[in-house]
This record gives C-alpha cells, sequence and structure tokens, in this order.
C-alpha cells in the first residue's frame, strides 16, 4: 500500500464549466476517493420564494441555471397553478411545450459542444455551438433573451407565437435537422470520437439506480424514464416515445442526446401542427396556499 | 399520442422513528430517492422526503415532523447520494441530523453566516430550546435517580423491619418457651 497523499482540484479549472472543488485522494498515482465541496454558486434562492410576491418568483426561479432556465420557470408555475387550481389555456400550453423542446435542443448541442471539447475535438465543439446560435436566435426572437426567457407566468404565458414566427421556426427546424445530421454523423461513426467514448465512463443500469441519476444520463444507462410522459404542459398529446440506450457509457449519453435532438424538433413540429387558436393566460386571484411537488 | 402516466401523489406523515424503517421499504421496492428537503414551519421542522418509481411514475411523500431540538437519523445507509441533501439541511437550517456518512459539519456549502435559512432569532431559540430540553433530560434522570433511590431505601427500610419483626417474633416464642418450660418446672417441683 502506497503512500496516501491529498491533491486539491478547483474551484477554478480550465476543464470544469463552473466552480468545484475536488480533494482528490491519491495512492500510487490512483484517485482512490473524490471529496467535493460544492457551494461556491450557492445563492440561496429558494430562500427568497418566502419573501417574494408568487408572480415574481417565476423570474428569480429562472434565473436557478441559464441553461435550463425555462424548466426551472415552468416548474414553478405549474406548481403554484396546481395548487391555485388554475386551468391554463391550450395554446399557452403548447407554447410552453415549444419552448421546453426549443430549450432541449440548445442544451443539448450545448453539452455535446462541451462534450467534444472534453474529448479534444475542438472544431466539433464549434461546430455543434454554431449551430446551437439558431435555437438562441429563436429565442431571442420569440422572448427577447437568448438564455432567460421570462414568458411564464402563473395562468399561462406572456408572449404568443405569431403565423410569421411560427414559419421561421418551422424553416429553422429544416436547417437544424439537416445541420444536426451533419454532426451527429461524426459523433456517432468518427473513428476518434467512438475511440474516447465507447466503454469510457461506464454506469451500469443498476449503478445509475443506485445513485439516483435521471434525465438522459439515466436514459443512456438503460433506465426507461421521460418525465414528459406524465403529460405535463401538452405532452399528453404528442407522440414520442423514451430514447433509451442500454450500453452505460459515454457513447450512450452522445447518441441519446443526439436522438433527442431529433425527437425535439419533431415535438416542435407536432406542437406548430396541433396548436389550437386562443387565449394566452387565465386571470389568477388570490394566492397559492399549499403544496405539490412538480417534476419536468 | 404517448401512453401517458401521471397518478395521484401519495403523501405520509410519520413519526421520526419510523423514519428509517419506511425509508428501506421504499428501497426495498425500488424506488429512487427524488429529493430530500426542510421547511421550517411554526418553530417545528418539516423534513420532506420524495420517492420516485421510475416505472410507473408514482411520486409519494414522507412527511417527518420534529422539534427542533430533536435529533433525526441520516438515511445515507440506505440511500448514499442523500449525503448532499442531508448536509445541506445541518448547513442551511442546522436540523441535527445524525451519522451522516461524510459530514461536512457545516462547511458544505462554506457560508459564513450559520444556518441562513432560519428566520431571524430562530436559532437563538433553537439554541434555547435545545437547553431546555437537555435540563428535562437531565431532570428526569435526576428525578429517577432519586425515585430510585427512594424505592432502594424504602426496600431497605422494609427489609430492616421485616428483620425486626422476625427477631421480635423470635424473642417472644423464645420468651414464651422461656416460660411455658419454667411453669413446667415449676409443676414438677409442686409434685415432687
Amino acid at each position: 500500500m502506497g503512500k496516501k497523499s491529498v491533491v486539491p482540484f478547483g474551484p477554478q479549472h480550465p476543464v470544469l464549466p463552473e466552480p468545484l472543488h475536488l480533494d482528490l485522494v491519491i495512492e500510487d498515482e490512483v484517485v482512490e476517493e473524490a471529496i467535493p465541496s460544492i457551494g461556491f454558486i450557492h445563492r440561496g434562492l429558494e430562500g427568497l420564494a418566502e419573501k417574494r410576491d408568487f408572480n415574481e418568483m417565476m423570474y428569480i426561479a429562472e434565473r436557478t441555471c441559464g441553461i435550463c432556465s425555462f424548466g426551472h420557470g415552468l416548474g414553478y408555475v405549474e406548481a403554484v397553478e396546481h395548487i391555485m387550481n388554475v386551468q391554463v389555456p391550450d395554446r399557452a400550453r403548447y407554447l410552453r411545450t415549444i419552448w421546453s423542446e426549443l430549450e432541449r435542443l440548445h442544451s443539448h448541442l450545448l453539452w455535446l459542444g462541451l462534450a467534444a471539447d472534453a474529448f479534444g475535438f475542438e472544431s466539433l465543439f464549434y461546430e455543434a455551438w454554431r449551430i446551437r446560435e439558431k435555437v438562441l436566435d429563436i429565442h431571442e426572437m420569440t422572448c427577447g433573451g437568448r438564455l432567460i426567457f421570462s414568458v411564464n407566468k402563473v395562468g399561462g404565458v406572456l408572449r404568443d407565437i405569431n403565423a410569421d414566427q411560427q414559419k421561421f421556426i418551422l424553416d429553422q427546424m429544416n436547417v437544424l435537422e439537416k445541420e444536426i445530421k451533419n454532426i451527429a454523423k461524426v459523433f456517432l461513426e468518427d473513428y476518434s470520437v467512438q475511440s474516447r467514448s465507447k466503454g469510457i465512463g461506464v454506469l451500469t443500469t443498476k449503478q445509475a439506480h443506485e445513485l439516483g441519476a435521471v434525465g438522459p444520463f439515466a436514459r443512456a444507462c438503460g433506465i426507461k424514464n421521460d418525465i414528459r410522459l406524465t403529460g405535463y404542459c401538452a405532452y399528453g398529446e404528442l407522440d414520442f416515445e423514451p430514447i433509451v440506450s442500454n450500453d452505460c457509457d459515454c457513447y450512450a449519453r452522445l447518441e441519446v442526446r443526439i436522438k433527442e435532438l431529433f425527437q425535439s424538433i419533431d415535438l416542435v413540429r407536432q406542437a406548430f401542427a396541433k396548436i389550437p387558436a386562443g387565449e394566452l393566460e387565465t386571470k389568477v386571484a388570490g394566492f397559492p396556499k399549499g403544496e405539490y411537488f412538480v417534476r419536468i | 399520442m404517448s401512453n401517458v402516466m401521471n397518478p395521484e401523489q401519495i403523501h405520509e406523515i410519520i413519526p421520526v422513528d419510523k423514519l428509517l424503517f419506511e425509508v428501506m421499504k421504499k428501497k426495498e421496492a425500488g424506488l429512487r430517492l427524488s429529493q430530500i428537503c426542510v421547511a421550517y414551519v411554526n418553530e417545528k421542522y418539516e423534513l420532506s422526503y420524495t420517492f420516485a418509481d421510475d416505472d410507473t411514475y408514482q411520486y409519494s411523500l414522507l412527511r417527518v415532523v420534529i422539534d427542533v431540538f430533536q435529533q433525526v437519523p441520516s438515511i445515507c445507509k440506505v440511500y448514499p447520494y442523500a449525503v448532499f441533501y442531508e448536509n445541506e439541511m445541518a448547513e442551511l437550517f442546522d436540523v441535527n441530523i445524525e451519522m451522516i456518512d461524510v459530514d461536512y459539519h457545516g462547511k458544505f456549502y462554506r457560508i459564513e453566516k450559520e444556518a441562513p435559512m432560519l428566520p431571524p432569532g430562530a436559532l437563538e431559540k433553537k439554541a434555547q430550546a435545545e437547553e431546555d430540553e437537555k435540563k428535562r433530560i437531565e431532570e428526569e434522570k435526576q428525578a429517577a435517580i432519586e425515585a430510585a433511590r427512594k424505592a432502594e431505601e424504602e426496600a431497605r427500610a422494609a427489609e430492616e423491619a421485616k428483620a425486626k419483626a422476625i427477631a421480635e417474633a423470635k424473642a417472644k416464642a423464645a420468651a414464651a418457651k422461656a416460660a411455658a418450660a419454667a411453669a413446667a418446672n415449676n409443676n414438677e417441683g409442686g409434685q415432687n
């Protein structure tokens, strides 16, 4: 048994997208333990919920994360709407679904770009993020912001997507589909990508379950779980199946996200095909009193 | 259309001494720990443990309401990743959690202020409640010791009284025997 030593890692480090400190316990040049300290950006936003007006809190909830801001705001308004028994208009439910899928598109493209950067494929990283810009342009056109949407409110949405914007988005979906096909080919078929992702970072289905993995990460470990199947927003009226891989490695995570990009494009098209005309919001009176757990 | 699965959520309120047992039941049923959160309500802690069934999408909640001075067992041995939630609760709300596997002792978020999520004055109230509870336990302990001492004394006194009564009875019996013997002697002397 060799001598143990502790190497401090972070909180600022070139490979880390966000601040994190790890105490790496090393024995014979093997990392035996990694003890994290994660609180560098803890802002206590949840504490503000007790002090702010419930309508204002939506904007704070969105600021939990810049990548999945719409999801955070959506979870908050869905919980309050459930507590207050508010029926959201159908058009608002569909608009929320469209923005959710647009957010998934930019989030997955960001992740794929970072993954490419991590395995040293710089041009693929640039290409993924270049395509992502097109999605952010759609955000800007429909919401005014590129990452923070601020279109949700308790009872519905604040903005509509008009016919011209709808046409533009559907055209952009065709462009995105074509461009994503190009990078998908590289991500899934390129020898160097495969050599750096296949059989790497294996997390078995059992381990994923034991560690409480969720989302595309869990689906890449063979767990057939997609919370959209609970039918929130308009997902219950759209046709889709969870995308699952049983390979459990880094390649599986790339594959699931790539396939989910195409699924998101399909869901945006389905939502625009079915979106009804009508009101954007239901007027809400009173204050929320109660509790509810929402999963997005 | 996709097959929508959204069963009604299950909410259960359980006493703190049943927490580990109930959590183990959830684990055995194959549920995933979704999150743990705490709220400070009416000067008590409300701990909410939620579990998700990844097959049926059933979401269930176990709620434990404890006094601020009470301790709650860690569920790390059942769900190892509960360590993050538990350290968070301990640091932000000063919840007393026993035996966290990796206990950061208030250094998880490295926040300067102690228990920042508690309202002003709550920490002082908690310290007072803990002091009162300690005093109450000490008083109960002392009372129990006193009662035991008293019971022992009473038992000893009863034992002594019993021994005394036996001795007296024995003395009486001996005196009666002696008197009887003397009377018998007198009778014999008179006949002679």
